[in-house]
């Protein structure tokens, strides 16, 4: 999933970070309003016909109608809570188990490591679409299943750069100054290991979280994110895109769009901070 | 004068990183023999200086007496007790009364701890005090002590706030606050600009009268241990070669490293007004590899026969002058 | 026919960043004759190294020279293009660092890439140049089959000695080197300085000696540049320096340092510490530390001052 910022550092390769990160924030945030004031954005229920089909942008549908009378604007912002919900489900799931298993694994070391370590190697290995695929389809469709399929190609990421930083800051003095006082290990995992661990995961996941998005687009794309009616931006496009050849843009323009929207955003957003933060090794 | 820490042919071997194929070539085990045999006795309230170059061990040696290293072989015994194997819960009520001062003010300071936090931590940890309002007090106390003046100022500071000299500060009070018998210092002022060295080394020798404490001063710089050591041990390869007094050992240094070492040592005044050096070449061997006999042979200008066969034992050869050499002790 | 082989200018080299201004070099003017081994003193944010690299425009960014003229053979280094510099530097300037890992490159044998200084600067054919490396190596004290070798596969003094022999490979006129032993045992320094002591005399080259080390300067060199918070406090013979300091920076700096021939008397410390560079104070930088400190020194930045043929910048001494 990362052709996408070759291309864009080379189309904008002087952009300046603070308005890369700046530009990428706006980005998110139109989204993040888009999906929290869906209610009062639209008048129309997206899962509903409410006109007749196959309609282009007009002032009563700004987006234009889809193929089954629904409102592409409503679809488009409560498509925004979908996306939205299923990105930020799955990064926690995958923060709240990758995390801890890289920093055990790395400061502990040994058996329990190296196992952990294939473990998480194996699962790297794979193609982040195709892996997300196929847990989807063995689980079902749903926000939550979704948000799991997508969580557990993106533990290894979080575990793998956690497990990293762990060694390195275990090697650190101040860490022998610590248990040269007498700090027990958890004592000193918590206090003097994690705290100098933490960036590195908002780093991860400022620069993943692009990929998480295309990835549920994605799956939606295939049809394995959330059941027909809920609104849904790689749906959309996968149900929109056989008539573009006829001529009907506003089907595949619109959510196209939105997901690249989002994802340049974070893209930006990520480049800026770790930038910032001075991190220029991770990638997902 | 009792010891405080004693030392009988302590070891420590540190297994060479192989490659796979080396691995399955070789027909034993190669080890950095960073320790090799070291017998060392260091009495209540003195200072020693432990000196040798990059190699020679002594970084090593002090972490073993402070078990932040486990010894391959051989015995250590703090206070009579012997704590060569202890671990776990007794290891770490042990480590109140011995801790250690490093080179390094930037990297020993956990940076997303403040000064008071760092300095609370051992507090808490060996339960020395029993509320926030005492804790504090003691550690304004200590700051105080290492001259990080006003130190309510320094309370909630980050270690990144601080200069070199002042982290090496924190790093002092927080070596003293558990009120240890014995410091270890690893070249406590190596990393401090040359202008401020005098203070931290003023201030080391303050502490130990107020505090009673013992020190084991680390240091590859001979004029700083003149300064500050009462008694002094030289390492090479792993190994003490000689032990004396500080004074005995400038008058009269017996071994030839130590003699080539003193000569070494850049002085103040224009080189053509000194006495020519004496020279020693080559430099110090890996210590995977060690020379068979006497270790420093191979760049002795003295070596005799003997000294390539058998390892010269180390032996007292005058008061408290110990020395390992077949030249001196036939 | 003059004797001075490097003449530095009214030198001004700052740091650009975050907003602020560092003035690691401000204002230094200093001559290094021919033949002779100067030693440059200062701690850690006094600009020695910021100096040295500026000689041969080597300065970092966000550094940059603002300022003034470096004068060798008669061209202002300052005013040369880039293609004229790389002409200069390794021919008639060479430099060695504390890190030989910084001009010898990790994953190329040390002898090609001395070969490869060589033929860029002269014309000769690679069997010449490896004919001098050799030499160069042998001289140096390096055994010659390890011209072959990685960096890694020697230890830390051959490694110097292998950059020592990168940089005077040439000949040049002038070696700045830059903390050269500190990292290195204290006879394995003695042996360094005593090659380039000799390398000096048998090349008629003039050696600046960047340190933090002053009994190394006086043991060893001709003459001291003794620099604080970006300025020059004084210079002189080593002898007279160490006989009779006059600058209270460099008298404080002598007492402060343990000396085995000394008795055991207590080391004195200079008080305060060194200033933030970004903010250094008003008139003389070092009044803040100084047990002399007049009112003048608070806001008048001292001139150079020439007292039999030494050079000193204090209110002290006049001016």
């Amino acid at each position: 999933m990362y052709t996408f910022k070759p291309i864009l550092t080379k189309i904008i390769p002087k952009m300046p970070l603070k308005t890369m990160g700046v530009a990428g924030l706006l980005m998110i945030i139109t989204v993040i309003l888009m999906a929290v004031l869906a209610d009062f954005l639209t008048p129309y229920d997206p899962t509903k016909s409410v006109g007749l089909s196959l309609q282009p942008p007009s002032l009563d549908h700004p987006f234009g109608i889809n193929k089954i009378g629904q409102d592409m604007w409503s679809r488009i912002v409560y498509g925004a809570r979908t996306m939205l919900l299923v990105v930020a489900l799955s990064t926690i799931m995958s923060i709240v188990i990758g995390v801890p298993l890289g920093l055990i694994s790395g400061y502990v070391g040994g058996i329990l490591d190296r196992i952990l370590t294939m473990i998480m190697d194996a699962i790297y290995a794979f193609p982040s679409l195709i892996l997300a695929i196929a847990i989807a389809a063995a689980l079902g469709p749903g926000i939550v299943n979704t948000a799991v399929s997508i969580a557990i190609v993106y533990v290894p990421t979080y575990f793998r750069m956690v497990r990293g930083q762990t060694l390195n800051v275990k090697s650190q003095l101040y860490v022998e100054a610590a248990v040269a006082i007498g700090a027990r290990p958890i004592s000193i995992l918590a206090r003097y290991i994690l705290p100098n661990v933490i960036s590195i995961v908002v780093a991860v996941f400022t620069l993943s979280v692009a990929d998480v998005v295309l990835t549920e687009a994605g799956l939606s794309f295939f049809g394995l994110s959330v059941p027909a009616p809920t609104p849904d931006w790689g749906f959309d496009l996968r149900a929109g895109h056989p008539y573009l050849v006829s001529g009907y843009w506003w089907l595949v323009t619109f959510p196209g769009l939105m997901i690249i929207i989002l994802a340049v955003g974070f893209t930006f957003l990520g480049e800026s901070i770790s930038e910032y933060l001075g991190l220029r090794e991770v990638r997902a | 004068m009792k010891p405080i820490v004693l030392a009988a042919q302590l070891k420590k071997w540190f297994p060479v990183q192989k490659s796979f194929l080396e691995r399955l070539f070789a027909r034993e085990k190669t080890y950095v023999r960073a320790v090799d045999g070291v017998d060392l006795v260091v009495n209540t309230g003195e200072t020693l200086a432990l000196v040798g170059e990059s190699g020679s061990g002594k970084t090593t040696l002090g972490k073993l007496i402070l078990r932040l290293i486990d010894p391959t072989s051989g015995k250590i015994y703090f206070n009579g007790q012997d704590i060569t194997n202890v671990t776990g819960e007794p290891l770490r009520r042990l480590r109140r009364r011995m801790q250690i001062i490093y080179q390094d003010p930037y990297a020993s300071l956990n940076p997303r701890m403040t000064i008071g936090d760092i300095l609370e931590h051992p507090l808490k940890i060996h339960k020395m005090v029993s509320t926030k309002q005492e804790a504090k007090e003691l550690v304004l106390n200590v700051l105080e002590k290492a001259g990080l003046t006003p130190p309510d100022d320094f309370y909630n500071l980050y270690p990144r706030n601080l200069s070199g000299g002042q982290r090496q500060r924190v790093a002092i009070a927080r070596a003293i606050i558990l009120k240890p018998e014995l410091i270890v210092a690893d070249e406590p002022v190596s990393m401090i600009d040359v202008s401020l060295r005098a203070s931290i080394l003023n201030l080391m020798i303050e502490l130990k009268k107020e505090l009673n404490l013992t020190y084991m001063f680390i240091t590859h710089d001979l004029a700083v241990a003149k300064y500050i050591a009462d008694n002094i041990a030289v390492m090479y390869l792993g190994k003490i070669v000689e032990k004396a007094p500080i004074m005995e050992l400038f008058i009269s240094p017996l071994h030839p490293y130590t003699q080539a070492l003193l000569s070494a040592i850049p002085i103040p005044k224009p080189l053509r007004e000194r006495q020519r050096r004496l020279n020693i070449s080559g430099e110090i061997p890996s210590p995977i590899n060690i020379p068979t006999g006497c270790r420093f042979h191979p760049r002795c200008p003295f070596s005799i026969e003997r000294c390539i066969r058998d390892e010269p034992p180390l032996i007292e050869v005058g008061k408290e002058h110990y020395v390992a050499c077949w030249l001196i002790t036939k | 026919m003059s004797d001075m082989l490097l003449e530095i200018g009214n030198l001004k080299t700052y740091y650009f960043a975050h907003g602020s201004v560092i003035k690691a070099v401000d204002d230094v003017s200093l001559g290094i004759y021919k033949r002779e081994l100067v030693g440059l003193v200062g701690e850690s944010g006094s600009g020695k190294s910021t100096l040295g690299l500026s000689v041969i425009k080597l300065v970092p960014p966000p550094g940059k020279i603002v300022y003034g003229k470096i004068i060798i053979d008669g061209e202002d280094l300052l005013k040369l293009r880039d293609k004229e510099l790389r002409r200069i530097r390794g021919k008639k300037i060479g430099m060695i660092f504390q890190d030989p890992l910084t001009c010898l490159d990790p994953l190329r044998r040390v002898g090609d890439q001395i070969i490869e200084s060589i033929t860029s600067h002269i014309k000769v054919s690679k069997e010449t140049a490896r004919e001098m490396a050799l030499k160069v190596f042998e001289r140096v004290g390096i055994s010659p089959e390890r011209i072959d070798d990685y960096p890694h596969q020697l230890s830390g003094g051959m490694r110097q000695r292998a950059m020592i022999a990168m940089a005077v490979v040439l000949n040049p006129e002038l070696l700045i080197a830059d903390e050269p032993t500190t990292a290195l045992d204290v006879v394995v320094q003695s042996r360094i300085m005593d090659l380039l002591e000799d390398l000096k005399n048998e090349r008629k080259m003039s050696i600046l000696l960047i340190t933090h080390d002053l009994a190394l300067v006086i043991e060893r060199c001709d003459r001291v540049v003794i620099m604080y918070a970006g300025r020059v406090c004084e210079i002189g013979s080593v002898k007279e320096i160490s006989n009779e300091p006059l600058h209270p920076y460099t008298k404080l700096l002598i007492e402060s340092i343990p000396n085995i021939e000394r008795s055991q008397m207590e080391l004195k410390p200079i008080p305060g510490i060194p200033p933030d560079m970004r903010n250094p104070p008003p008139g003389c930088r070092f009044w803040p530390r100084c047990p002399h400190a007049l009112d003048k020194c608070k806001s008048v930045e001292p001139t150079i001052l020439e007292i039999d043929n030494r050079v000193v910048f204090c209110h002290l001494y006049g001016g």
